[in-house]
């Protein structure tokens, strides 16, 4: 008798997409599913077949006979209660197939109730072929990645694998690409209340293979949405947590596939917190969803729509002393009292309906082609306080803290902090001083309105709450197709085009008192006194006055496309797998201002310069499958592509047209290589990988009050020619201590940091010459400030009798450092300072935050409850959690901190500006039931 | 009959009774006389106040003395930098604050009362004013604006208040007792020397610029402009007119600070 591993993971579906409605056959396929420690099931479990669309169910005792089966590889999930537990994949040649007993591991929620992915199956002589279980390469770099499913401990601390940025993921929904032309972001995290819907799902992790396109860096994920893909189930549940939430409840509803092909699936949900451990922040969001399909002989049509709205108020990041002044880490800044109320000025709103049309054609066996196309809605409001010819109104803002007295007012330095620490309310925003200021401020506002000048007499509003809001409207349209070219060589092609239309302005949301305010730019007021052309954002409309709903400051349009063409190429020997992609891409993007602005009125209004940027991306990878456990997996990246966000193209585009190629915006280059050592034994799963990546000639724009003397102003810093590196190591290790008992280990050793020394150019906000500041900067080796770059894990889980389960996890994070701030690091600063003294120190070194440890459990029960007497196969299921981070309760643990871009160079003196941090929340819960029936 | 066992949970508990008597505080601190007692405000004019200062000097407000007036003068152009004004009918005086966009909070005509414990006043080149402390080279700080709220009580906004009217010839020698006051002057103008000038020429070449004030009779006074303020580039206006501004001095030599350009009314034909 020999043991055999299987496959475990939804890798088969990554690998191998859903193939609808394959012609039926006449093989078979039996088997038993088990408990890992070898015992019969209690109850029936649900087996799918992704590529057959079907649906099966096991024996209670986990036996099952699944006939009509086609020749070639079929993939088959194991889902246990409701969830994904297990998948295997089989090659069927010319007869059917008996495999033997195969040892499940009983199922355990991580944090995102993610499947398990051990894999240990026991197999007898009855299995007729050594290969019919087949072998995989990169298991473990797909969503059930050893690596990734154990990293998850550190993801509330800042840790990002490898470094990467957000926008080096592909996300697709429903068949459609989803990142935004404008900025290469999908906000698909907007439908995380949908969670039970987001479940299906099939991921490419990193630079592995990935059937739907070329993906980033960190890979893609490709969100079915569509009830053909949703797991047939009526599901409600119900969560209580302090975490970003109160309250989420949730409903799932998903009927079997009626006998006439058609197939339904809807959801509800909604999550709500009064406010959180961190003081007035509020949050409420809620999603709905409704898909359905049809399925013809060939064909399946899909149409699926979700809505999102979330509303969420903001906390912002502060500096120690302030921490200290308040006495917590949960200090927020954005909030203040007013009537008794606890006030945020701070808040965002998004929603966004989505339309998806999906069309799936399989001529054939071998061939199935996809149609998408999704209609879009998206809008965003990130809400303020703006301010005009008044005092800085933030409670954190520097001039209003002890420590700014501290050099020239010693004294007052002392009151003032005294002051603050008896009354720690002067640490909000006062409310009140807003209202009083605006009600007093009557002023006589004087324009030209169709050759007349009018006077208008009332309360000019100085300070307000305003939105900065974007609008987007987004076609998007995909096609895919996979042929198997033989049993083992297989083809993904897909075009992708998306066109965005965006909206940007400000608005006004609250006059706070105030009867109208003003469309004015006091900066440029106070760097060409006299000209009175110069303050007015818009020319076009002058001095109007403005109420609540009215655009100001900014206003302006963005036409963006992005055209995607795509081919990979995979090969699937017995020891060996090879693929190969290329994809190209072109990505257009326009600006059209509606405003005239009065410092460039040539250059705002109208339709701007249109801006076209190639992108190519190859991949290739290789895997030596050195036998049943052992695998070896070498890829490699290429691709050259300019800025994909619209941000980083243009210099100011609030005000102006001004592509960032004129300041040296060049092609990106990305060149990524990995290694992976993956171990598949009875007992253990390894997983060791080594990577390097060099990201070069990337265009960055920052933009920041610059307090040199020169500027004194809002400024635009274009860094070119920047180059970073991304390097390390990861290793992910898991071993069954006994049937019932796992253990887990992870570590990620890696350095992120800049490799060369940028071309930096300064353009003001209020320039009207657009005259550039050349500025040498000298950021070589300091680390990009992408969280820890040391992690370490360990943990183990417990798979109790009566389906009790108990997860473990400690976590030590190290080498988190600050993100820098270039200026800092140029040689206006290093003026008449050494930097091996103590005040040059203070300025060049980056700082390292602190180690953490971390720590968190997940307690979880499930059982059943027999609907009736009547009817003794069928049950409620019930499925409790209590998952608690942050045991220890640690509130000192620094997750993330910046140095601030605004530096007091007059001084060189880093404190006037010290770095801000974001803390970790302290111990927190989620206690929830899942009700199945 | 008491058993091994009950012996035992004795002995075990024994220790456990001396730890928590231990805990069980046996001294207690005497309490400290509060040395802050009620504090017994007495109200003083401005006058009054300014009495107090002497003639030369600083001094620090020992006294629990509240002093109110309306803000006759603020930052709202930039010609006054950091003070406000504060006039009770009686006096007036400048009050050092140290914050921008002080004219947010103290408008012109708002009444406030100051709570001047705590205080300093001083001879700023004879100028008397109000401020916080004095810093180790002897000079006056402003009140930090973390602070005002100790020192400060706002009041109800009120009518702009209504400047003194005075004479040319009155005032072309310092006037202790109209230090500080808004007064109006009638019949001035600007002398023909500085007709063709803004107020007041860039702040690179000066932080305040000073034109001269004449009456028909050639009566003279200084008009003392910041290079920063909202109105510095304005030319000045050639005619005849009223003229409202606070009074101020320097050393001994008078002069008056314009609060914006609508404060003068030269709209008449010049002196022959």
């Amino acid at each position: 008798m020999y043991q055999k591993n299987l496959v475990l993971g939804m890798l088969a579906a990554l690998f191998t997409p859903p193939v609808l409605f394959a012609a039926p056959g006449t093989l078979m396929l039996s088997g038993q599913i088990r408990y890992r420690d070898g015992n019969l099931l209690t109850e029936s479990c649900t087996l799918r077949l992704p590529r057959l669309r079907r649906i099966e169910t096991t024996a209670s005792d986990g036996s099952f006979m699944l006939g009509d089966l086609p020749p070639g590889k079929i993939t088959v999930q194991v889902w246990l209660y409701e969830q994904f537990a297990d998948s295997f994949t089989v090659a069927l040649g010319d007869s059917s197939l008996q495999l033997g007993p195969l040892q499940l591991v009983p199922l355990s929620l991580s944090h995102a109730e993610t499947a398990t992915t051990l894999n240990e199956a026991g197999s007898t002589e009855q299995v007729t072929a050594d290969d019919a279980i087949l072998p995989q390469a990169g298991m473990l770099l797909n969503s059930n990645d050893l690596f990734i499913a154990n990293s998850f401990t550190f993801s509330g601390y800042g840790f990002r694998a490898r470094a990467y940025p957000g926008q080096q993921q592909e996300v697709y929904l429903g068949g459609v690409l989803l990142n935004s032309p404008v900025d290469n972001q999908a906000n698909f995290q907007l439908w995380s209340g949908l969670s039970e819907v987001m479940k299906a799902q099939r991921s490419g992790n990193r630079i592995e293979a990935n059937a739907d396109g070329p993906g980033g860096l960190s890979g893609s994920r490709n969100y079915l949405l569509h009830a053909p893909y949703q797991t047939p189930q009526r599901k409600f549940s119900y969560t209580l947590s302090n975490r970003g939430y109160d309250h989420r409840v949730q409903f799932f509803y998903c009927p079997e596939k009626t006998t006439s092909g058609m197939m339904y699936s809807c959801a509800i949900t909604r999550q709500w917190a009064i406010e959180s451990r961190v003081p007035a922040t509020a949050s409420d969001q809620y999603a709905l969803y409704a898909s359905a399909a049809k399925s013809f002989r060939k064909t399946m049509l899909a149409a699926s729509l979700v809505y999102q709205n979330s509303y969420r108020e903001l906390k912002s990041a502060a500096t120690d002393e302030v921490y200290t002044l308040a006495g917590t880490h949960y200090y927020n800044a954005n909030w203040g009292w007013q009537n008794g109320v606890k006030r945020n000025a701070r808040g965002a709103t998004a929603g966004t309906p989505l339309l998806a049309l999906h069309c799936e054609h399989t001529p054939s066996e071998n061939t199935q082609w996809s149609f998408a196309l999704a209609t879009q809605l998206y809008m965003q409001a990130n809400r303020g306080l703006d301010w005009q010819d008044a005092p800085d109104p933030r409670p954190d803002y520097y001039r209003n803290l002890p420590s700014f007295l501290s050099k020239d007012n010693p004294q007052g330095a002392v009151a003032a902090e005294q002051l603050l620490l008896a009354n720690p309310s002067r640490l909000q925003i006062d409310w009140m001083r807003l209202y009083e200021t605006n009600q007093l401020n009557y002023y006589t506002h004087q324009y030209a309105e169709e050759g007349l000048i009018k006077n208008i007499y009332g309360r000019r509003a100085l300070y307000v709450l305003a939105s900065d809001v974007e609008q987007q409207h987004t076609m998007h349209f995909r096609t895919h197709v996979r042929h198997d070219i033989t049993a083992n060589t297989q083809l993904h092609a897909s075009f992708s085009w998306n066109s965005t239309h965006a909206h940007r302005y400000k608005q006004l949301d609250d006059l706070l008192g105030g009867d109208y305010f003003l469309n004015h730019n006091t900066y440029a007021q106070q760097s060409y006194p006299g000209n009175a052309d110069a303050m007015r954002n818009d020319l076009n409309t002058p001095d109007k006055e403005l109420h609540k709903g009215d655009h100001y400051k900014y206003d302006y349009h963005i036409s963006a496309q992005h055209i995607q063409l795509f081919a990979q190429l995979e090969k699937d020997f017995r020891r060996w797998t090879l693929f190969t992609s290329v994809s190209g891409a072109v990505n257009s993007m326009q600006r059209t201002g509606t405003y005239r602005n009065g410092l460039f009125p040539g250059q705002s209004f109208g339709k701007g310069s249109t801006l076209l940027l190639p992108a190519v991306t190859l991949k290739n990878g290789l895997t030596w499958k050195i036998n049943g456990r052992h695998y070896l997996s070498a890829r490699i990246y290429l691709r050259q592509t300019g800025p994909e966000d619209f941000d980083q193209a243009f210099v100011a585009p609030a005000m102006r047209d001004q592509p960032a190629a004129a300041a040296g915006m060049l092609q990106s280059v990305i060149v990524s290589a990995e290694c992976a050592y993956i171990v598949h034994a009875p007992k253990w799963n390894i997983q060791f990988n080594a990577y390097q990546t060099e990201r070069r000639n990337i265009t960055q724009i920052l933009r920041y009050y610059n307090d040199e003397p020169e500027y004194q102003c809002f400024v635009n810093m274009v860094q070119t020619h920047l180059n970073i590196r991304h390097t390390g190591l990861e290793f992910a290790a898991s071993y069954d201590l006994s049937p019932r008992i796992t253990l887990n280990g992870i570590a990620a050793i890696g350095q992120s940091y800049f490799s060369n020394n940028p071309d930096v150019r300064i353009f003001s906000d209020n320039d009207t010459a657009l005259s550039e500041g050349l500025k040498k900067v000298s950021i070589r080796n300091y680390y990009a400030g992408a969280g820890p770059q040391t992690v370490i894990g360990a943990g183990c889980r417990i798979n109790a009798p009566h389906r009790w389960s108990l997860k473990l996890n400690a976590g030590y994070t190290d080498r988190n450092y600050v993100r820098i701030n270039a200026g800092r690091r140029s040689a206006a600063a290093a003026e008449n300072i050494d930097p091996s003294g103590i005040s040059g120190k203070a300025i060049f070194n980056q700082e390292r935050l602190p180690a953490a440890l971390l720590s968190d459990m997940l307690l979880s029960k499930s059982f059943r409850v027999r609907k009736s007497k009547t009817r003794p196969r069928e049950y409620f299921i019930f499925f409790c959690y209590l998952s608690v981070s942050n045991i220890l309760n640690r509130t000192d643990i620094k997750t993330s901190g910046y140095e601030q871009l605004r530096y007091n160079f007059t001084d060189n003196d880093p404190e006037t500006f010290p770095n801000k941090y974001i803390y970790a929340v302290g111990r927190t819960y989620a206690l929830g039931i899942n009700f199945k029936w | 009959m008491v058993t091994m066992k009950t012996w035992k949970w004795m002995i075990c508990c024994v220790p456990m009774l001396w730890a928590d008597a231990a805990c069980i505080r046996k001294n207690y601190p005497v309490p400290q006389q509060s040395a802050d007692t009620a504090t017994l405000w007495h109200y003083q004019t401005i006058a009054e106040f300014k009495a107090n200062m002497g003639s030369s000097g600083s001094k620090s407000v020992n006294e629990a003395v509240i002093i109110s007036g309306s803000v006759t003068a603020n930052d709202r152009t930039g010609n006054f930098y950091k003070q406000i004004i504060i006039d009770d009918g009686t006096a007036a005086i400048p009050l050092l604050l140290d914050g921008y966009s002080l004219y947010t909070l103290f408008p012109e005509g708002r009444h406030i009362q100051i709570r001047c414990k705590g205080l300093t006043t001083q001879f700023s080149n004879k100028l008397p004013q109000l401020g916080y402390r004095l810093n180790s080279q002897g000079t006056l700080l402003p009140i930090p604006w973390q602070l005002i709220d100790m020192y400060i009580t706002k009041g109800v906004p009120g009518s702009s208040p209504q400047p003194l009217r005075v004479r040319l010839s009155e005032v072309r020698k310092a006037l202790p007792e109209l230090l500080n006051r808004l007064v109006l002057i009638d019949s001035a103008e600007f002398s023909d020397t500085t007709m063709l000038q803004s107020f007041a020429v860039s702040p690179d070449l000066s932080s305040a610029t000073n034109l001269t004030i004449r009456d028909c009779d050639s009566n003279t006074i200084l008009l003392r402009t910041s290079g920063y303020c909202s109105f510095a580039t304005a030319p000045v206006p050639k005619g005849k007119g009223s003229i409202t501004a606070v009074y101020s001095v320097y050393n001994n030599t008078p002069q008056l600070i314009l609060r914006d350009t609508s404060d003068i009314h030269f709209t008449d034909q010049r002196c022959p």
